[in-house]
């Protein structure tokens, strides 16, 4: 393995930090779902408020993971970071095959 | 000097203690002026202390003049102008047709939410820096009320009366 650069390992720790809160990961799993929702859409489907929702979108805004337009009276968000959704796939399939894992060592344990 | 005669001294003793911690006063002077009554306890001051405890609980971080608030009571309502600063770094988004904003007043020492606009238009506004809107909240009776805006956040507030 290569030796990462010093600026390239703190974006990346503040990329891991921006994507390490369940109302940002629901959001963005929403919008991926979805393909583009409005603010309160995305506020209702997360089950979290307006504001709140606003506020999360506002920091994935300006690390620029989701963008948002204009539409009329309102403001619709999408993803337009493509990496973001095979990171998230990633990280949950480890996960996914761990709780497997988990599950037979605890079958097995019961078995003997 | 008899045990009768002590007693009597000792009854004579505690009554002149007893006039002199404010019983009847016997010894011809003119009395002291009346003790003034307490002055009326000022309004309390709105604590600073709870509300930004309340800013904690709402999740916004304290960010006064985020965006500016300006606004006066028009009969029922809250008649607000609020104002993203021209030197603002970028267009915020606004959580309701209301802009977010709520409106809370100290009620029985804590603060409460006042306003009634407990249905809102889902629509987000934006405002760009310079750009202002005009916005009619309802509120229930209060002498003053502290109007706050959650922009993206930042908890932006101002006070009314």
């Amino acid at each position: 393995m290569t030796a990462i650069p010093v600026q390239l390992v703190d974006d990346t720790a503040r990329r891991f930090r921006l994507l390490g809160d369940p109302t940002r990961l629901r959001l963005l799993d929403a919008l991926h779902e979805a393909g583009e929702l409005t603010l309160a859409e995305l506020a209702a489907r997360t089950g979290t408020s307006s504001a709140n929702a606003c506020k999360h979108l506002a920091l994935l805004d300006r690390e620029d993971v989701v963008a948002k337009q204009r539409k009329g009276s309102n403001v619709h968000y999408r993803i337009v970071d493509p990496t973001i959704a095979s990171l998230c796939e990633l990280v949950c399939a480890g996960l996914r095959e761990r709780y497997a894992s988990l599950a037979r060592r605890g079958g097995n344990r019961a078995a003997a | 000097m008899t045990a009768r005669h002590l007693a009597a001294l000792l009854l004579v003793g505690v009554l002149a203690l007893a006039a002199g911690c404010g019983g009847a006063d016997l010894s011809g002077a003119p009395p002291a002026p009346a003790a003034e009554p307490p002055a009326a306890e000022p309004p309390a001051a709105p604590d600073e202390t709870a509300w930004t405890a309340l800013l904690g609980e709402l999740d916004l971080e304290p960010n006064q003049f985020v965006v500016e608030i300006d606004g006066s009571r028009d009969g029922s309502d809250l008649a607000l102008t609020i104002t993203v600063p021209q030197d603002g770094p970028r267009e915020y988004t606004f959580s309701d047709g209301l802009y977010g904003a709520q409106a809370f007043a100290i009620v029985d020492g804590s603060w409460k939410r006042v306003d009634t606009a407990d249905i809102r238009t889902e629509i987000a506004p934006l405002l760009s820096p310079g750009q202002s809107a005009d916005v009619r909240l309802p509120v229930s009776d209060a002498d003053s009320y502290r109007v706050l805006v959650p922009v993206e956040g930042f908890a932006a507030w101002a006070d009314i009366s």
